[in-house]
């Protein structure tokens, strides 16, 4: 039994080295789709579907607010909402929160800045994960009165404090004040982001929303057998008495909405995911047909062969085996070759998913993409199910066909009407599904390539930036020591960087964050009272180091003192938007007006700097950094000197003016907003290359297909020809038929705008090109089909129409 | 009990249809072949001898009428059977040889026996080599078909249609692809082959290769006209 499979695998093999470019044309379209199709599965699961490494983390689920219908829902709460879910909850089991918070570790010499979360006390105890050393918060950490606590990530014990077994207990000095350790967490902990570090977040009663500025990330854990919409159903009254409570707060249709805990930064991102989903398994099918038609155009060639071994005694089964087998050697290269591919994919994913981290200094994402031995079962049952679905039947058929027939050659063009039909019929589909892909990835490559590279409006070249805040100790409470700080670091870093340039923001240039404002007699316009800008604190030097010109009146300069006249710089669009047709300098604005804050005189406007990918161009307003006095700064430096030397070099200046304030990750401009973007910047190559794949696998099995099934009407153009039609006249027949395939690709076209459409909700200029990129798919596939038309039309028609006949 | 007839017919019918029109390729067939018989059947193009043949070889099927081989009425068996069949008990020669390209002489006479779960590799070769052996072409068993002549490709067929010991070879014009001189050699090779007990239906136009069998059954339009021994009378055939 071994042996005669041994027999027909030697045979296959035989097959697959004597048509070498066939069998590799094959594999490589194996490769292709199966690649592809991995590498799209490992991406979606790790961004949409990994679950997070504690015991029942399935029963978590992240409470998002809406603050508009418009908006998008985003895990940040504010603390009186969450207090009033907290109180006012009855059927879930638990509710618990965190928020990123800055650490500065200062041990000895140096000071590191940790990732830290502040988290509620009972939120570790509630993921039911044990300390590996001490113990976890309990409610005593979380008032407000007790001494300050912290909990340790594994990997922070160890790198710090050198694995200190003794470490429960000891005082460190975090943010500039000495903080007990009561617990390590286990190795490998990871709770919604790789936090080094955490505090127990202490929140006192509060009275009404204006009370407290906090935000935080909220989660609920379901009870047993109670449902998401029940959770769901029990909070949303809540918020929305919140609303109406707080008219002037909050928009009377902010609500929450409730996503899985894993899914708490990826739901956004769910459209693309299910589109990139659909990409993959039509790419597949791509492959299957191509494959399909390739496996049996092969064993056509092999009719007469399969026939004399039928002849033989083979049975059908025996017959299909040895069909199936030179298929499954083919696939099975395809299948390695397609789980390289996918490695390759997943590790540029890695790359893409490594840069941001270590630019702004993330830590770990949970999202990080692994090919995982799941994973290669998956790709390798793919092309089990791309290995059957495109032999099986070719093989059936050729199992099945009349073996005198084909050995006694009496069956020539018995079954030419059948195999027709179906060759259009898959052509018709192949052609659909193509356009379709075509036209949905050729559409986000316009699309999010064109909104990537807008002009930024700022000088990037050259510009080195703090990637976070650094916040202010309470040594900084009031202003004035702000802004002496300010003065002593600029100094510091030029004696230590000469010819270097150093300005303050509170936000890096195209990523400023909204604050509520009033403009001075706008508000039924614009329906002031929950108008949010991006507004941003800047040094006076920060519009020249930043390369924004002045478009009218002036930037900020010494005459601005604290305590004078509050002023604003607006830029053009925000200019062009609420004063269009006017002059905006001596306009006024109110920032925070629910907390009746200052009113600022506009004094000049400054020119458009373009906001981050789909952040909406709405303008922007500075504000002076001496009158604002944040207590949160990032530092911008212009400096020529060596990347490596520069971050040190400002580094140690921020030391010697105060050793609590560590600049966080100094990083080059240019890296920090690519790694910022890298979301968006990131599809590109990927539907840029699905594309490519598209056109190779479409092209190739169209041309295929098309120019196979004339050929097989050779010995019909010679009836034609030798019956008195004329060369023109069956040229014509095909073209004809080419053009009904052209208008074929109309119907994946329409299918395509209408996938493409329902994208806008996450790439919203998704449909702006599409008139080109209709145009561009027709072009296409004109040149394929009427290639694939014409080109054996022409070859068929110049043969004398007695060897047409005789054509086999 | 009388020992069955190796092949019995009895009155196969077989008619093609096209869109208005029936055609019989075989119209009540009547015949009977013993064990150790060598028969030609002839008759012009398009009488039905290959129709015929294959038939017998259970490579088509039939309309009407029944098919024992040894005794079993092998019309009636399923795709695996009939298989099984053709695999053990008929032994093919084509007129176009049908070896297969990719495959060595010892690779293509082995071939049916791989069909086979009974036999090991040890027994494979040994029957190929005997096959091979009894039709002069041991000395070329890793040559391949591309490096024979056509007489030599045929013995090879024969020695493929020989290896699993069938109990009937049928030929369909094993000579047609050969010229005078090889086509001689063949139906020497047939007649030794007859000598040694094997029974032999021929398919030939030729008059010269139907002078080597002992019987000769005579097709016209898909009725038996012609049989030294006839199964029924000649009028009642043409009458049909």
């Amino acid at each position: 039994m071994m042996s005669n499979f041994w027999f027909d695998l030697r045979y296959a093999m035989r097959l697959l080295r004597r048509a070498l470019s066939h069998s590799l044309l094959c594999a490589m379209v194996v490769a292709l789709s199966v690649g592809l199709a991995l590498f799209v599965f490992v991406m979606d699961y790790s961004i949409a579907y990994k679950p997070l490494p504690f015991p029942g983390a399935d029963r978590w689920v992240s409470i998002q607010i809406a603050g508009k219908p418009t908006e998008s829902a985003e895990p940040r709460l504010d603390a009186y909402t969450y207090q009033e879910l907290l109180n006012r909850r009855r059927n879930v089991d638990y509710i618990g929160a965190f928020t990123s918070r800055e650490a500065v570790l200062s041990e000895g010499e140096e000071s590191n800045p940790l990732r830290a979360a502040a988290i509620t006390p009972g939120l570790l105890a509630a993921m039911h994960v044990a300390p590996r050393l001490g113990r976890l918060f309990d409610e005593h950490d979380g008032q407000v009165t007790s001494a300050p606590a912290v909990i340790l990530s594994y990997d922070s014990w160890q790198k710090y404090f050198a694995a200190d077994p003794a470490i429960i207990g000891k005082q460190i000095r975090i943010n500039a004040q000495p903080t007990q350790v009561v617990g390590v967490m286990p190795k490998g902990f990871y709770a919604f982001q790789d936090y080094e570090l955490w505090f127990p977040l202490a929140m006192s009663p509060i009275a009404s929303p204006q009370d407290s500025k906090l935000r935080v990330s909220a989660f609920a854990r379901k009870r047993a057998g109670v449902s998401g919409v029940d959770i769901l159903n029990e909070i949303q009254p809540i918020v929305q008495d919140v609303n109406k409570r707080y008219p002037g707060v909050y928009d009377a249709h902010r609500s929450a909405e409730l996503f899985p805990a894993f899914r708490i930064y990826s739901h956004e991102n769910m459209p693309i995911i299910a589109v990139s989903g659909f990409i993959a398994i039509a790419i597949l099918l791509l492959g299957v047909m191509n494959i399909s038609m390739i496996f049996y155009a092969r064993l056509l060639e092999r009719s007469r062969e399969l026939a004399l071994r039928s002849a033989l005694g083979s049975t059908r089964r025996r017959l299909l085996r040895q069909c199936l087998l030179e298929s499954a050697l083919i696939v099975a290269i395809g299948v390695v070759v397609g789980i390289a591919f996918a490695e390759l994919g997943v590790q540029w994913g890695q790359s893409i998913r490594d840069f941001p981290s270590r630019v702004l200094a993330t830590g770990m994402p949970w999202d990080y993409p692994q090919l995982r031995p799941v994973d290669i079962f998956i790709g390798i049952f793919a092309a089990i199910v791309v290995w059957l679905a495109s032999t099986l039947v070719p093989a059936m058929r050729m199992s099945r066909q009349d073996a005198a027939k084909v050995i006694g050659g009496t069956g020539k063009g018995a079954t030419a009407g059948g195999r027709s039909r179906t060759a259009t019929a898959l052509v018709g589909v192949q052609l659909v599904i193509s356009c379709l892909l075509l036209v949905i990835c050729a559409s986000l490559v316009l699309a999010v390539s064109g909104e990537v590279s807008k002009p930024r409006g700022v000088h990037v070249d050259g510009m080195y930036v703090t990637s976070d805040p650094t916040t202010f100790t309470s040594r900084y409470a009031d202003a004035k020591a702000r802004n002496n700080y300010w003065t002593d670091l600029e100094r510091a870093i030029t004696q230590r960087l000469p010819g270097s340039e150093t300005a303050f923001a509170t936000a890096v240039p195209t990523r400023p964050d909204d604050f509520p404002v009033a403009i001075e007699g706008r508000q039924a316009a614009f329906n002031e009272s929950t108008l949010k800008l991006p507004v941003t604190v800047v040094s006076d030097n920060y519009f020249a180091l930043m390369g924004i010109a002045k478009v009218s009146g002036r930037f900020f300069d010494g005459t601005d003192a604290s305590d004078g006249l509050q002023v604003a710089v607006v830029d053009e669009e925000l200019a062009r938007r609420y004063w269009p047709g006017q002059d905006p300098v001596g306009k006024r604005i109110q920032f925070d007006p629910a907390s009746n804050g200052p009113w600022l005189t506009v004094i000049g406007v400054a020119s458009h700097v373009a906001s981050e990918p789909y952040g909406g161009e709405k303008g922007v307003i500075y504000r002076s950094l001496r009158q604002a006095a944040p207590s949160a700064f990032q530092v911008i430096v212009r400096a020529s000197q060596r990347p490596g030397d520069l971050a040190s070099a400002i580094r140690e200046a921020a030391y010697t003016v105060d050793r609590d304030l560590p600049l966080h990750n100094i990083q080059s401009l240019n890296d920090l907003l690519a790694a910022l973007d890298i979301g968006y910047v990131s599809i590109v190559p990927v539907f840029s290359a699905i594309v490519a794949i598209t056109v190779l696998l479409a092209g190739s099995g169209l041309f295929g297909m098309i120019s196979r099934s004339v050929v097989q009407r050779t010995q019909e153009i010679g009836i034609r020809r030798a019956l008195g039609s004329t060369k023109a006249r069956v040229r014509n027949i095909f073209m004809r038929k080419a053009a009904i395939y052209l208008g074929i690709t109309m119907v994946g076209g329409i299918l395509g705008i209408v996938i493409t459409s329902l994208l806008t909700s996450v790439i919203p200029n998704a449909l702006s090109h599409m008139i080109l990129v209709i145009a561009g798919v027709i072009v296409v596939m004109f040149l394929v089909v009427f290639s694939a038309s014409y080109l054996p039309t022409r070859r068929a028609i110049s043969l004398e129409p007695g060897d047409a006949l005789r054509y086999e | 009990m009388s020992k069955p007839h190796l092949i019995d017919l009895q009155a196969v019918k077989k008619v093609f249809y096209t869109e208005e029109l029936e055609t019989w390729a075989l119209n009540n067939i009547h015949l009977r072949i013993d064990e150790g018989e060598y028969v030609s059947v002839s008759g012009p193009s398009g009488c039905g001898k290959s129709t015929l043949l294959s038939v017998m070889g259970l490579l088509s099927s039939f309309n009407e009428g029944h098919y024992f081989l040894n005794g079993t009425e092998v019309s009636a068996l399923g795709e695996v059977e009939q298989a099984r069949v053709r695999n053990r008990d008929i032994g093919f020669i084509f007129q176009a040889f049908n070896l297969i390209g990719e495959m060595n002489v010892f690779e293509n006479v082995e071939l049916p026996l791989t069909f086979r779960d009974d036999l090991s590799k040890k027994q494979r070769h040994a029957m190929v080599v005997e096959a091979l052996e009894q039709v002069d072409m041991g000395h070329r068993q890793k040559h391949a078909p591309s490096e024979l002549s056509g007489g030599q490709q045929q013995r090879v067929a024969i020695a493929r249609a020989l290896a699993g010991h069938p109990k009937v070879l049928l030929a369909d014009e094993p000579t047609g692809n050969l010229d005078s001189a090889n086509a001689d050699m063949v139906m020497e090779l047939l007649s030794k082959l007859h000598g040694n007990g094997s029974t032999i239906v021929m398919v030939t136009h030729d008059p010269r290769s139907a002078e080597h069998a002992k019987r000769k059954v005579s097709l016209f339009d898909g009725k038996l006209v012609d049989d030294c021994r006839q199964v029924q009378p000649m009028l009642a055939a043409i009458e049909g």
